[in-house]
């Protein structure tokens, strides 16, 4: 297994590198730069922006500021924002834990949601329940995640009230209050684990109807088990396993749609910083972002295969 | 040689001529098709959409009467009536006729990124699948990692390098999503590449390109056209990402994407906003997946559930 794990890893660090040498050079041949003097017109002067420029280092040959990133990178160090010139990793840190807040609390409410609806659509199949439930599997796939936000935001926030429109807690309150926190955390959380419900309910629909049709459950019958155990104990148990490996091709779904997300209720969390690096030209910001987050996908698959094998005694890493 | 060939190919169509089922493959396929209601009815709606951003402005100019990017201040937030179909957003723009200018962009890009992905992912895929070895594994390990990245990140990290136009868009769109396709094509590769014809081809002496080209690309095929919808779908999906960040089309163009970033800001004061360019990318994408379901189903209808 630790051949397995090294081999995976050693895969995909060329790759990274690849992304981000491919990253930089795009960036220093494309029109523009993080100052752009015509933002400022009259504040500054030619000379000026040549010092300003000197000082972030931006006015040396490309391979030596890539060189001097990646020298960073290997200590662990993702150099400073050109805008705010605080060391991105301090940025990423701080506001990973709200990102985290929501993508957990989304991937459990999928999970719930996803397994409730998928037992009962393989149960109830074929009935009007399993065509609703298949209905809203393809349009959970349809709806733009930020268009089903905004209509949510209409409806609970808008128009009832009932919720906030925006932000992870109320302005003015320092202490934490659970109850704020929850009212907040609501739609984020409903409106990103949306297509995953949509996603899992079907893996587990087919799953356990695949299941079902195995002779152990046969077996399971005939000793005279009530169904409900059957269903429970000795179908569910193995229908869920392959849902582990789903979970982690899931986390990018996951992280790319908590950008969109963190954009419509302005929640302070990585998928913000990343658009604003956008806007700003921030390159360090964009690309320790960025890098950050495929590691954390790749770390995260990794997991799930390791837990994949670990959970069906059947897998063999190899 | 060619002597030969023609009456060979003669024979055979004899034969043939006795021995057809009473329907071709593609007379098969279309009845397949069209006994899958729900996929008609999305490909008719499809064709409607089509139909209406082709002529954008032949009807802004005869039937909304409204320049998709005239500004008038007087008309701010005018909910649907006889002059404005579907209103006016916040500077007194007509929504109608910039929901389907909206569609030549949104679909265009749509279009033009699923292509670029298709034939890029098509090319990688072959050349993985039928060469395989040390080529393949690099391959493989290049889309492991990039479908490690979530595509929102790459997209924003590209878009924010280039000047947006929707053309340039569509390039970025089409260049990180290959890699569905690529795995998709260099499976259908292997499948094929066992099989007794390619070996003879071989034998033949046929070179790689042309086994590639003529024998195995050809059967292979229904998984690109049903690839295609899907992809046109993901890339709308992706556009309208996009610009709703505000990193995508530019504004005073309008498309679904920037109409919906638009309707953000006003939220409360025009609710109705966020329903036409919302609804239009909805039901864009559902069509297009359930179309694409219903041609997978009717060309090989052994992968029916």
């Amino acid at each position: 297994m630790t051949q397995f794990v090294v081999r995976r890893l050693v895969q995909s660090i060329p790759v990274l590198f690849l992304i981000t040498l491919f990253s930089f050079i795009l960036m220093y041949s494309s029109p523009g730069n993080f100052i752009n003097p015509l933002e400022y017109p009259g504040e500054m002067g030619q000379e000026e922006m040549e010092m300003l420029l000197h000082n972030l280092g931006l006015d040396r040959p490309w391979y030596v500021q890539y060189g001097d990133w990646m020298w960073k990178l290997i200590h662990l160090d993702l150099g400073r924002s050109f805008k705010f010139r605080q060391p991105v990793k301090d940025m990423i840190a701080a506001r990973l834990p709200a990102t985290l807040e929501l993508t957990v609390t989304s991937l459990l409410l999928a999970l719930v949601f996803g397994i409730l609806i998928g037992v009962l659509s393989a149960i109830y199949r074929g009935t009007i329940f399993d065509g609703i439930s298949r209905v809203f599997a393809v349009a959970g796939h349809a709806v733009p995640i930020f268009w089903l936000g905004l209509i949510l935001i209409w409806i609970f926030s808008v128009t009832l009230r009932w919720l906030p429109t925006g932000g992870i807690k109320s302005t003015g309150t320092e202490a934490w209050d659970l109850w704020d926190r929850f009212k907040h955390l609501i739609l984020p959380a409903t409106i990103l684990s949306f297509g995953r419900v949509a996603n899992f309910s079907r893996y587990v629909r087919g799953e356990l109807l695949e299941v079902i049709r195995q002779d152990y459950i046969r077996t399971a019958r005939a000793k005279g088990l009530m169904e409900r155990v059957v269903l429970m104990r000795h179908a569910l148990r193995n229908a869920l396993i392959p849902l582990v490996t789903v979970l982690g091709m899931n986390l990018r779904w996951l992280f790319g749609g908590a950008v969109l997300t963190e954009t419509i209720f302005a929640w302070p969390g990585m998928g913000r910083l990343i658009v604003n690096g956008a806007f700003q030209r921030d390159y360090p910001v964009l690309m320790g972002t960025t890098l950050f987050s495929a590691v954390l996908v790749i770390v995260g698959n990794l997991v799930a295969d390791i837990a994949y094998a670990w959970v069906d005694p059947r897998i063999r890493l190899e | 040689m060619e002597a030969t060939g023609q009456q060979s190919s003669k024979s055979t169509s004899t034969i043939d001529a006795s021995m057809r089922p009473t329907e071709s493959l593609v007379r098969m396929t279309l009845l397949r098709f069209w006994r899958d209601k729900a996929a008609v009815v999305a490909m008719v709606v499809l064709i409607v959409f089509a139909l209406l951003a082709a002529t954008a402005p032949w009807l802004s100019e005869n039937v909304t009467h409204h320049e998709p990017n005239l500004l008038d201040l007087s008309k701010r937030f005018q909910l649907p009536s006889k002059v404005h179909w579907l209103g006016t957003d916040d500077v007194g723009r007509d929504v109608l006729t910039r929901l389907l200018y909206g569609a030549r962009i949104s679909l265009g890009i749509g279009l033009l990124a699923a292509m670029v992905a298709i034939s890029f992912g098509g090319f990688v895929g072959a050349v993985s699948g039928y060469f395989g070895g040390f080529l393949d594994d690099l391959i493989n390990a290049v889309i492991n990692t990039l479908l490690s990245v979530p595509t929102i990140f790459m997209l924003i990290l590209l878009a924010a390098f280039v000047r947006p136009t929707p053309a340039m868009i569509a390039v970025i769109i089409g260049s990180i999503g290959w890699m569905g396709v690529a795995r998709l094509v260099r499976g259908g590769v292997l499948a094929v590449k066992a099989r007794d014809y390619i070996l003879a081809a071989q034998v033949v002496g046929a070179d790689n390109r042309r086994i590639i080209l003529q024998h195995i690309l050809p059967n292979v095929s229904s998984t690109i056209i049903v690839v295609l919808y899907i992809d046109i779908a993901g890339a709308i999906l992706s556009e309208s990402s996009l610009s709703f960040l505000g990193l995508g089309v530019q504004p005073p163009d309008p498309s679904w994407g920037s109409m919906l970033q638009n309707s953000l800001s006003y939220l409360f004061r025009a609710p109705y906003l966020i329903f036409p360019p919302g609804l239009a990318i909805f039901f864009t994408v559902l069509c297009l997946y359930i179309l694409g379901d219903g041609l997978r189903d009717a060309l090989d209808p052994r992968l029916k559930e």
